[in-house]
């Protein structure tokens, strides 16, 4: 299939605008994943729209407990993004924290929910909005060898997201997406989780890890920077030389 | 106030708004309520069971006679249930010189110290399960509790017709009122996987089941 | 080492130092997983899976929203059917009902059935210290566990995590079993050590799977056989029972009995099933003369009064979420000191003994959702453990909660007021750049001392690039992307050949 062909035929106007909500993580360490993301929504033709004023969805605060401090952030966010037609954001962790975890803060302010619940239905997580919404399942990206792909937690089991990012790995030029042991489960990562509890998250992430050298790609592949700056990190100390990328990484090398 | 009353009381006080109660109950067609016989036969095999399909209760017998010889059985302890009582057990004992006794014979104390010694238990059932290749007991006098829990070896006579569908069927029948004090569910052997894993058969009950489907 | 709640993480960092055990506990996991997964093909493909686990939800939902009512006509009928009901409030209150029934009919060896109930109140122990009677567990990994004295490793598999070898020395030390390392050899011995104590026990104490309300009827389950002994051979039958495992009638308790055994042992239906209706009648010899059911709170109607933690209320004991969770099957049973380890554990010992004692329980959890993807009593685990993480954060008196110092809350004020501010946002970001990239060497950070020194443990952090996204964005990337799907648009064609080419 065409990029550019399938992409316009399928997709109304309205479609065509689409804004970005890059996480912090990105947005300070991970920038390649948030400059790859462009390029590839880019090449596709989207027209892109990125709110300078963005900061940080509050996922780390919410989930270590403190509502309190979260709710007037997740304000700030909703108000920031709720114009928009579409938000597409390269992490399904971010993705479930504003679809699931927004409308939970405002149990007891009914039209705050609304906003959130409304807000959480038009964002995506990357391949979710490409295959899901825009209908495209090849973007004309090319990668010689062999992809492993690790199932990031919030993305399989809180938003439900499996085929999308698979099906663009598949069609991915010069490339096979190879098996992988316990693709599904938990790399250890957690957020405070790994900083708290580091000798568990090792143990986690270092079986991760034996799964993808086992599996004999070249190259692991998922869509969720907490888990891409925690195998990273573990393969750079302990097997220089592997790598591991972002889906958007991979999508953005073209043929 | 009773820890009983301070219970309820909590219970009863919780803040929730408690729906009225919507059920979903998972119910079978009251059309489909007899079982499939090679199924049964097929899942009893597989939970360890020894399955034979047998014409007549006098097959069960020349069966039963070459059991006990071929297993040097001396005790075999029976129920007093009437699908039992067309097998000619006197022949059987003096075939295969060994004893037999129904527990209808047996007064309290004797019944309790022959069972634990019996080589071999023979019970009918009141029901059985294709789905799971079930026997489904239905204790009483005439069907005491280690009959089939005691001896080695337990063998269950099952009649075709008394093969039902599913457990789904069986809880309706439950649910229409049962009188009895208890009932077993007993599926192929009794079984152990706590040594490593390694599934190990006959670990408190029976080491051996054979079940005879007839008619 | 001192298996309690609050030294998780020292005992954490032993037990995961284990590596044969880890390598063999995610092994066998695998194995169960597949079982289980093969057997719950029984009810169709994935969307009828999905329909019978919510079927199994539905029925818990029934029975909680119904619970004071279903106990109360539970009661009345197993009154009718002659079995007595007690009632406890607390651990100490049933251990002194029960004793109280070992005095009133003069036992003098107990026999068991598996039952996580009795080990939640610690009945073994009080008995045979305060009543003097002797005690054998009947399942065959429990009696292993009992005479080693150790935590269950698994509620289903108590001591799935010893070899051969390991079991062999306990029956070998406390049981006079000759040395053997063939399983078969082994099951033989316990079974003729224990036949004789099934035969001679004055008592049976059992757990109860599901108590019928409709019919007050108890169902047990079981693939040993030892529960069939406890109930048919001892004089007396006390059934111990926690306040949820009631369901309203016998459609139910097969629904449910179905989901449990599927996703415990990976088995369509265990070996026997037990449904016990009373006490045996004066013709009858086999089944006890008195039979009892002692109703257990133990803290549950408290949580039962949380709109949330009521739902850690639905639990039917199959342990998969165990074998789902990627941290209990690194660390085992231990750290959790105490007998329901793994996700179970997370979500119930809070509310039994408090959120202070507990808390590693409920935090050391990275929210991975593979505990409730299989759970087929529509157990939302994650929702419980962030409740029990903000109830923490704000203090909480029903469970013993005190309220977070505010040395902990700052980080987290200091990174909520960056979120909604965004020069605050950019500073932090600058700030951090600094610090962490001053000590990095070839891209990458590899250490870093104080509170953040966990990350390093096992892997290295790359170094902040100079420019963030956004300054990138507002830099170049707003215009090259305006202009490269500008091209896009306006040549499709051209732009796909071109990139093909």
């Amino acid at each position: 299939m065409k990029p550019g062909n399938g992409l316009l035929a399928k997709r109304s106007d309205l479609m065509s605008k689409v804004s970005l909500f890059i996480p912090c993580a990105v947005d300070a360490v991970l920038v390649s994943v948030g400059e790859s993301t462009v390029r590839l929504l880019a090449r596709l033709g989207f027209d892109l729209q990125y709110h300078e004023e963005q900061t940080c969805c509050g996922q780390p605060v919410i989930t270590a407990g403190h509502l309190d401090l979260a709710r007037d952030a997740a304000c700030r966010f909703i108000s920031i993004f709720e114009e928009d037609e579409v938000v597409v954001s390269p992490s399904g962790s971010c993705v479930s924290t504003i679809r699931h975890d927004y409308p939970r803060l405002f149990e007891d302010e009914p039209e705050w929910q609304r906003r959130a619940v409304e807000l959480g239905q038009r964002v995506y997580e990357l391949s979710e909005f490409l295959v899901d919404v825009a209908h495209i399942e090849d973007v004309n990206a090319h990668f010689s060898g062999k992809l492993a792909y690790h199932k990031s937690c919030h993305l399989l089991r809180a938003l439900g997201i499996d085929h999308q990012p698979q099906t663009l790995l598949k069609n991915v030029h010069g490339a096979e997406l190879v098996p992988m042991q316990d693709d599904h489960v938990c790399c250890g990562f957690g957020g405070q989780f790994s900083i708290k509890y580091p000798y568990i998250s090792e143990a986690i992430v270092g079986d991760k890890v034996k799964n993808f050298l086992a599996s004999e790609a070249d190259l692991l592949v998922l869509s969720d920077p907490g888990c891409l700056l925690n195998i990273r990190g573990y393969l750079h100390r302990n097997h220089p030389g592997r790598q591991v990328k972002h889906l958007a990484e991979v999508l953005a090398e073209s043929v | 106030m009773s820890s009983r009353a301070m219970i309820l009381e909590r219970l009863n006080s919780a803040t929730w708004t408690k729906p009225s109660s919507s059920r979903e109950v998972i119910s079978t067609p009251a059309s489909i309520v007899s079982g499939d016989v090679e199924m049964f036969v097929s899942k009893a095999t597989a939970a360890g069971a020894q399955v034979e399909e047998v014409g007549s209760l006098d097959e069960v017998q020349n069966r039963l006679v070459q059991i006990v010889q071929e297993e040097q059985l001396q005790k075999i302890v029976i129920t007093d249930e009437e699908n039992l009582k067309e097998i000619d057990w006197e022949q059987l004992s003096q075939q295969t010189k060994s004893q037999v006794q129904s527990i209808a014979q047996l007064p309290g104390e004797n019944y309790r110290s022959y069972v634990v010694e019996a080589g071999l238990g023979v019970t009918g059932c009141k029901y059985a399960l294709a789905e799971t290749g079930t026997v489904v007991l239905e204790h009483s006098h005439s069907n005491e509790r280690l009959v089939s829990h005691a001896p080695d070896h337990y063998v269950c006579i099952v009649k075709r017709d008394q093969i039902l569908k599913d457990r789904y069927v069986l809880a309706s029948l439950f649910d229409s009122g049962l009188s009895s004090t208890a009932w077993t569910l007993v599926t192929g052997v009794s079984r152990t996987a706590d040594v490593a894993l390694q599934v190990v058969l006959g670990m408190h009950g029976p080491r051996k089941v054979t079940i005879f489907v007839v008619g | 080492m001192d298996l309690r709640p609050e030294n998780f993480q020292s005992v954490a960092e032993i037990e995961v130092a284990k590596v044969a055990q880890r390598d063999f506990v995610v092994m066998v996991a695998g194995v169960f997983n597949y079982l289980c997964d093969t057997a719950m093909t029984a009810y169709g493909d994935g969307s009828a899976q999905d329909e019978a686990r919510a079927a199994g939800a539905q029925i818990r939902t029934n029975s909680l929203n119904n619970l004071a009512e279903l106990l109360q006509e539970f009661e009345t009928n197993a009154n009718r059917n002659g079995i007595q009901v007690l009632w406890a409030a607390d651990a100490e209150e049933a251990c002194q009902l029960v004793k109280g029934l070992v005095e009133k009919h003069q036992v003098k060896t107990i026999s068991k059935g598996k039952s996580m109930i009795s080990e939640e109140i610690g009945l073994n122990h009080f008995l045979e210290k305060e009543a003097g009677v002797k005690i054998y567990e009947g399942d065959l990994g429990e009696f292993i566990v009992q005479l080693r004295g150790t935590l269950p490793f698994h509620i289903v598999g108590p001591a799935i995590n010893m070899t051969v070898q390991e079991i062999a020395g306990v029956l070998q030390q406390h049981i006079d079993m000759p040395y053997t390392e063939v399983a078969t050899e082994i099951v033989s011995y316990v079974r003729t050590y224990l036949r004789d104590k099934f035969e001679r026990a004055d008592m049976g104490i059992t757990g109860v799977n599901q108590a019928i309300a409709s019919t007050g009827s108890l169902m047990l389950v079981e693939n040993e056989g030892n529960i069939r002994w406890v109930t048919s051979a001892p004089r007396v039958h006390v059934a111990l029972m926690s306040i949820e495992k009631v369901c309203a009638n016998f459609a139910d308790a097969f629904h449910l009995l179905g989901l449990l055994t599927r996703n415990c042992t990976g088995q369509a239906i265990t070996s026997y099933v037990s449904v016990l209706n009373g006490p045996r009648r004066a013709e009858e010899v086999d089944g006890p003369e008195a039979m009892y059911v002692v109703i257990i709170d133990n803290g549950r109607s408290i949580a039962y009064q949380d709109p949330l933690l009521k739902d850690a209320l639905r639990c039917i004991r199959c342990g998969r979420c165990g074998i789902q969770c990627p941290i209990y099957l690194r660390i085992g049973a231990n750290p959790y000191g105490w007998i329901y380890p793994g996700p179970i554990g997370n979500v119930i010992a809070p509310v039994i003994m408090d959120l202070d004692r507990t808390r590693d329980l409920y935090e050391a959890c990275t929210l991975c959702g593979g505990c409730q993807s299989v759970c087929p009593s529509g157990m939302s685990h994650l929702d419980i453990m962030t409740h029990y993480r903000q109830m923490k954060v704000k203090g909480d008196d029903r469970f013993g909660g005190t309220r977070i110092c505010i040395k902990e809350r700052s980080g987290f004020k200091i990174l909520a007021r960056g979120m909604q501010n965004p020069g605050l946002y950019k500073a932090g970001v600058k700030i951090a750049r600094r610090f962490l990239n001053q000590r990095s060497q070839d891209g990458y950070i590899t250490q870093m001392p104080g509170p953040m020194s966990g990350w390093f443990r096992c892997r290295d952090f790359p170094e902040m690039p100079e420019k963030t996204f956004r300054q990138r964005w507002q830099d170049e990337l707003q215009e090259e992307a305006r202009q490269t799907a500008d091209r896009a648009v306006a040549h499709p064609e051209a732009a796909a050949q071109n990139e093909e080419g």
